[in-house]
């Protein structure tokens, strides 16, 4: 399941032991699960017809928005072609900078996705600064919204800067990046080798830049033990698991656009304690948000936020033999929801899920799933009048 | 519901993941060839998981050979949320054959279950 949904929690401890068949297949179903397994069935699958909308709609993450293409099916075709062009160009740039093949190809596998599965225990630490910066740049391409490299395609440059989305996704990856390096610079960096260097402004924005993008995009690659840092930066790391990447992007999270609706909703709020005639529309871009979907993003929302304080009550009520503790319980629970991967504590950076029971790993599990599918189409299974006919 | 059009996909699906997953063992065998214990054990689970998801589905279209186009809301959601379930599955058996390298070790794993669900 962490694969698939690209989560990259992993409860192995030794990756190196794995043969490289299994360690192909792992980051293969990063890949497979990134876009999304039924979108590419919308795209090939001549027989699905109008059906092929409900279940793009279905799968994609984020608020449903209109297709690039007239027709779903051309659209997914289109973000596969995307995916697969970007795909090529990673693995092409990752072996210019040294990179061997097979490292290569899993290691884009695991970006694109925002997977963060990779071949070596010391996760993308193990690799030149070089090779790490070309991981960033992908990983903040897979976060975006795969629809605006269409725009590209159609030299439509200024529709792809002007999205208040992408605009707002690259506001939140700058402020945080600044918070994150302002807080690393003169302290040691311990790498995920285990390997201590000193806190030179290079390294922090280096290291700095790579943890942000990595935890925002879902990716959950890691250079550097951000375990062993102060609570700001840990802090940012944990709010922007929250947010997470784009809609239509493979990252995982709530999703900056609802963020964004969020907080005009609130803004609007606010003004009608002391103007309570006043009607405004709330706009993203030049769209405006219907109530409908208004109500969509305050109960989503608030569904994930009831999802993840059960998850972490669950983890703590299975695990308090195994002396489980609250913030190792709320990481666990947040990363695996917004499909991070790594988290704190006892989920850190240099560590694994494999000392959870089996009822936890199941717990996890659904929680995965749950945020993969943005949580209603799995919730509705369990709604007796879904079963019913209409 | 229209049962037989969401097994039939979820059949391609699994036809779909299967060659996947053979395509990943035949890429592997070819390109990085370990011949080792390991390597080979490695490669028999990814094939073993192939042969396997394709099994599943034929059992899977056989049961929707006969479905109509009809695809509603409520089937488009029960066959992604299943996919997903059923994809993670598949995906996860190489793993969990990989425990099971010995016929011996997997008798042993079934004697302990059975035990363990009795008590």
């Amino acid at each position: 399941m962490s694969g698939l949904t690209t989560t990259g929690a992993t409860v192995l401890s030794d990756i190196h032991v794995l043969p490289k068949s299994l360690l192909l297949w792992r980051a293969m179903t990063h890949w497979l699960g990134g876009l999304g397994i039924v979108v590419l069935f919308v795209a090939v699958l001549p027989t699905l017809g109008v059906g092929g909308k409900r279940l793009f709609n279905v799968e994609a993450p984020g608020p449903s928005q209109p297709g690039v293409k007239p027709r779903i099916r051309e659209t997914a075709r289109m973000l596969w072609y995307i995916y697969c062009g970007m795909t090529l160009l990673q693995m092409l740039a990752l072996m210019a900078t040294g990179m061997d093949l097979f490292d290569a190809i899993c290691h884009t596998f695991a970006t694109l996705a925002t997977g963060g599965f990779s071949t070596k225990n010391a996760s993308a630490g193990a690799y030149t600064p070089a090779a790490q910066i070309v991981m960033i740049v992908f990983m903040v391409l897979a976060g975006a919204n795969f629809g605006l490299y269409y725009h590209i395609l159609q030299r439509q440059f200024k529709r792809f800067w002007r999205d208040p989305e992408f605009q707002l996704y690259l506001g939140i990856l700058a402020v945080a990046s600044l918070i994150v390096i302002g807080s690393l610079v003169g302290h040691n960096l311990v790498l995920t080798d285990g390997t201590v260097i000193e806190g030179s402004i290079a390294n922090a924005t280096l290291h700095g830049v790579f943890q942000v993008v990595s935890i925002q995009t879902t990716t959950g690659f890691g250079t550097v033990d951000s375990n062993l840092w102060s609570f700001l930066p840990k802090m940012t790391l944990l709010i922007l698991m929250f947010i997470g990447g784009c809609a239509g992007s493979t990252g995982g999270g709530i999703k900056v656009v609802r963020i964004l609706v969020g907080f005009k909703i609130f803004k609007a709020e606010l003004e009608r304690v002391f103007r309570p005639n006043v009607v405004r529309s709330i706009k993203v871009g030049k769209s405006v948000i219907d109530p409908q979907m208004r109500q969509a993003v305050i109960v989503y929302i608030l569904t994930i936020m009831l999802i993840f304080a059960v998850g972490t009550i669950t983890l703590v009520l299975l695990e308090q033999g195994n002396g489980i503790d609250i913030i190792t319980a709320v990481t666990a629970s947040a990363a695996t929801l917004h499909n991070v991967g790594p988290g704190f504590s006892r989920v850190g950076a240099i560590e694994n899920y494999g000392w959870f029971s089996s009822p936890s790993l199941v717990v996890m599990s659904l929680l995965m799933a749950l945020g993969r599918l943005e949580v209603y189409a799995l919730l509705v299974l369990f709604v007796p009048r879904f079963w019913r006919k209409p | 519901m229209n049962y037989r059009f969401v097994l039939k996909h979820l059949g391609l699906l699994m036809g779909v993941l299967g060659a996947s997953v053979l395509m990943i063992s035949a890429v592997d065998w070819y390109c990085w060839p370990d011949r080792t214990v390991g390597g080979l054990a490695g490669i028999k689970a990814l094939v073993a998981t192939g042969l396997l998801g394709w099994l599943v589905a034929v059992v899977l279209l056989a049961f929707g050979r006969r479905a109509d186009d009809y695809l509603g809301r409520r089937e488009a959601l029960l066959l992604v949320s299943i996919s997903w379930v059923l994809g993670a599955a598949l995906s996860g058996l190489p793993y969990f054959y990989g425990l099971f390298r010995s016929p011996k070790q997997c008798i042993r794993f079934v004697i302990s279950m059975h035990a363990t669900l009795r008590r």
